[in-house]
């Protein structure tokens, strides 16, 4: 032991080189991915522990760990804002149960039906679990120089039980919140109540005007696409198919290009929305794509498949008529094509006009202003 | 006193949302937030200590000879006026020794990133498993990295030798598999 482990080894400032100095952590409930977008980009898994005089979150990957430490002397706000991220999920686990049973009730084979009754169940635990642990938040921590997200904490249950344990603590150190201080902040927002607040900003960036020409696109690809398939699900014809196909396509460009431009725009929220479902219908209906090529593959006669060409004349010769579960899936892309397609025009239109009235009103003003 | 905003539309949140039972609406985005706020809030940033000005025959402080000395470094015993004054978990250091602690990783308070050998020991012991031929070479360095690392710093939270010790058997045993198989080979020659 050398003077630095004598030094900093046994009382107030911790070291782990004997092992007796070091705070005790009591393991805070939650753990979670670090994510960048809405699926998590990085390996670390991140947890909270309660020391003797601050939080401590974990960064760890397996093969290291990333500390930060929150002071409870410094803790100012804990930030709790309920997402649906967890209610997302439910859905998209949802239609996987739903295509994976279809498939389980309509393919032929029996190896085919056991292993997508397999899928199903798996999904359906899945949804149980997503379900029983609770609505999804994210959880931020604020002192005077940071805010730090807090990606333990992603279930509303679980972040109201770590700010509950950690709650006394801070207390113990900052001492309570006066109650002239509580009323104060509680009838500051009673006596103002409307306000007017700054336009919502993005970090660092300003608003700006988005006129929606192209989720209008978009949206008009779907909704002519939802037609295609509808009138395909009648009648099909190879060259239909063929259009649809293009079509959708054209319209799975269209999207990523307004999901880009929708970014810090004016669009309203519900059109933001119907923009990310869609992707979401182009996702899952690529799957179905995937999962119809493969039982017509394995269905067909394989020597007949030579080239990529016969691959995709086998797929647009799938008839709704031949199977019930081509049927199935055309019914379902018809549906949500249509659904949505409309539901996002009405939308953008409804965006459109009202920032033309917007325009058309400041013009007014300004013309009666010079007069 | 600063303002708290909405973590989703960054609108700044009034007063009145503050500390309330339940989830409430943002006003701007209608994001359902809570708010906890804390004394530390309304107390805002705190001011540093600047040290005083030298009077007569008191001690000065080692770094600042016209500062007036208000306490000794609790490791190298120097004299430091407010101003050089850290204090780290109950002790008081002085800035030399808190970058001597930080670059030996013995400051367990300032530490932000540790390596977790026994992790990385244990993976290379049990990953290339999946491979098999490839345990002849990891083998015998996850029992290098066990050993080599065995008094080094784990993690911050505390972690038993559990995983260096089943780096060394695992491995341990890949080697006696090894080496079988070789001596069983050449003995069939």
């Amino acid at each position: 032991m050398d003077h630095w482990d004598r030094l900093f080894g046994l009382e107030a400032v911790n070291t782990k080189m004997d092992g007796r100095g070091e705070t005790k952590y009591k393991r805070l409930p939650g753990r979670g991915p670090r994510r960048g977008g809405f699926i998590a980009a990085s390996f670390s898994r991140c947890s909270l522990y309660l020391g003797d005089d601050h939080v401590l979150a974990v960064d760890s990957t397996g093969f290291s760990e990333d500390y930060k430490r929150f002071y409870f002397s410094d803790i100012q706000a804990i930030i709790t804002r309920k997402t649906r991220r967890g209610a997302f999920w439910s859905i998209i686990l949802a239609l996987m149960i739903a295509s994976s049973s279809m498939g389980a009730l309509f393919l032929e084979g029996e190896s085919f039906r056991i292993l997508f009754w397999i899928l199903s169940g798996t999904f359906l635990v899945f949804l149980l679990i997503n379900v029983f642990r609770g609505p999804t938040c994210i959880c931020h921590m604020t002192t005077a120089v940071q805010q730090d997200q807090l990606p333990s904490l992603n279930r509303l249950r679980v972040a109201r039980k770590v700010i509950e344990m950690v709650r006394p603590a801070i207390e113990r150190v900052q001492g309570k919140l006066s109650p002239e201080k509580a009323n104060i902040a509680q009838s500051e927002g009673i006596l103002h109540p409307t306000r007017s607040l700054r336009r919502p900003r993005a970090r660092g960036h300003e608003i700006r005007h988005d006129d929606g020409i192209m989720h209008m696109v978009a949206f008009a690809l779907i909704l002519l696409d939802g037609i295609l398939t509808g009138i395909n699900l009648l009648h099909h014809t190879a060259i239909m198919a063929t259009v649809s196909s293009l079509l959708s396509a054209g319209y799975c460009i269209c999207i990523v290009i307004a999901l880009v431009k929708q970014h810090d725009s004016d669009l309203p929220g519900s059109l933001r929305r119907i923009t990310w479902a869609s992707l979401g219908f182009v996702c899952i209906s690529y799957l179905l794509s995937y999962v119809l090529m493969v039982t017509s593959l394995v269905t067909s006669k394989p020597e007949k498949i030579a080239t990529q060409w016969d691959m995709y004349r086998t797929m647009l010769d799938l008839s709704p008529q031949d199977s019930l579960l081509v049927m199935g899936v055309y019914a379902f892309v018809a549906a949500c094509s249509l659904a949505l397609g409309t539901l996002g025009l009405v939308r953008v239109t409804g965006h459109r006009n009202d920032s033309a009235n917007a325009s058309r009103a400041g013009q007014n003003l300004g013309g009666k202003a010079r007069v | 006193m600063e303002e708290i905003s909405c973590t989703k539309c960054h609108a700044p949140i009034p007063a009145g949302y503050y500390n309330t039972s339940n989830l409430i609406p943002c006003p701007s985005c209608h994001a359902p937030v809570k708010i906890d706020v804390f004394p530390a809030f309304y107390r805002g940033l705190r001011q540093g200590n600047e040290g005083e000005t030298l009077i007569d025959d008191q001690a000065s402080c080692f770094y600042h000879p016209q500062k007036r000395a208000v306490i000794p470094c609790d490791h190298c015993g120097r004299f430091l006026c407010a101003l050089c004054d850290v204090e780290l978990g109950g002790k008081h250091l002085c800035p030399a020794c808190v970058e001597t602690g930080k670059k030996k990783g013995r400051i367990v308070n300032i530490d932000r990133h540790r390596v977790l050998h026994d992790g990385v020991a244990l993976r290379l012991a049990l990953f290339p498993m999946i491979t098999v031929w490839l345990t002849a070479v990891t083998a015998p360095i996850a029992i290098y990295l066990s050993i080599r690392h065995w008094n080094s710093p784990m993690s911050v939270i505390r972690r038993t030798k559990v995983r260096f010790i089943l780096a060394i058997v695992v491995s341990g045993l890949q080697i006696l598999a090894w080496t079988i198989g070789i001596v069983y080979l050449a003995s069939r020659r």
